[in-house]
C-alpha cells in the first residue's frame, strides 16, 4: 500500500496515524508541507523508522520550493521527482491519502 | 496584507509560530512549483516600517531551527510573550 501524506507532523495527526497503520513493504510518500517531517530533527515521528520495513519517500520539487535540503533530511529517506511519484502509484495497488 | 496596513500608517507586528516559522527559511525556491517567491517581500518589511518581527522560541526549538537559517533578522520571544503581543493588539489576523 502507498500512503500519501501532505501535512507535517506538527500541524496534523495524519503522519502519526499513517505510521501506526503502515506495515512491512508499504511505502509512505511525503508531499507538500509533509516534507518538513523528513528533516532530521528530534520531534519527527519518522526518527524511529530507520530500521522499519517501510520505505519512506519525499517529493523533491516540494522540498526545493520550501528550502528543505536533502542533506538535512533523515538518511533513509528516498527522494523522488514527479516521475518517481507516478511510479510509486503504479507499483502500489492500493493508495491511501492522509490529507 | 501587512504591507497594506503599514502603507496606511498602521503599526504592524508580525508573529510567527508553529509551522509558520518555516516561511522564514532561506533557500526556498517556490519557482520550482510555478509559485511566487515571497522571500524578497520579507526583506522589504523594514522599508514599510515593519520592524517588529517576532518568532516563537518554542516553535524554533521544536524544529531545531536557528536565526541564521532565516531570510531576515527576527526577534525570538517565548510563547507567553507572543500571547502577550497578541493580546495587546487592536486587531489580530491569522494566516
Amino acid at each position: 500500500m502507498l500512503y500519501i501524506v501532505n501535512k507535517s507532523h506538527a500541524s496534523s495527526q495524519g503522519l502519526h496515524d499513517c505510521l501506526q497503520r503502515a506495515s512491512a513493504g508499504d511505502a509512505v510518500l511525503l508531499i507538500e508541507h509533509a516534507v518538513y517531517s523528513a528533516l532530521n530533527v528530534k520531534q519527527t515521528p519518522l526518527l524511529t523508522m530507520s530500521h522499519s520495513e517501510l520505505k519512506i519517500f519525499a517529493l523533491s520539487p516540494d522540498m526545493q520550493a520550501r528550502g528543505v535540503q536533502q542533506a538535512a533530511c533523515l538518511e533513509f529517506i528516498q527522494f523522488v521527482d514527479y516521475q518517481g511519484f507516478v511510479e510509486l502509484v503504479e507499483n502500489n495497488a492500493v493508495l491511501r491519502s492522509y490529507f | 496584507m501587512a504591507l497594506m496596513a503599514a502603507a496606511f500608517d498602521q503599526r504592524v507586528i508580525m508573529l510567527f509560530e508553529g509551522d509558520g516559522v518555516y516561511a522564514l527559511l532561506n533557500k526556498q525556491r517556490p519557482e520550482v512549483l510555478g509559485l511566487k517567491n515571497y522571500s524578497p517581500l520579507l526583506k522589504a518589511l523594514s522599508v514599510y516600517d515593519i520592524n517588529d518581527v517576532f518568532v516563537e522560541q518554542e516553535s524554533m526549538i521544536e524544529r531545531e531551527l536557528h536565526k541564521g537559517q532565516f531570510v531576515i533578522d527576527v526577534n525570538e520571544i517565548s510563547r507567553v510573550e507572543l500571547k502577550r503581543q497578541m493580546e495587546a493588539a487592536d486587531q489580530l489576523f491569522s494566516f
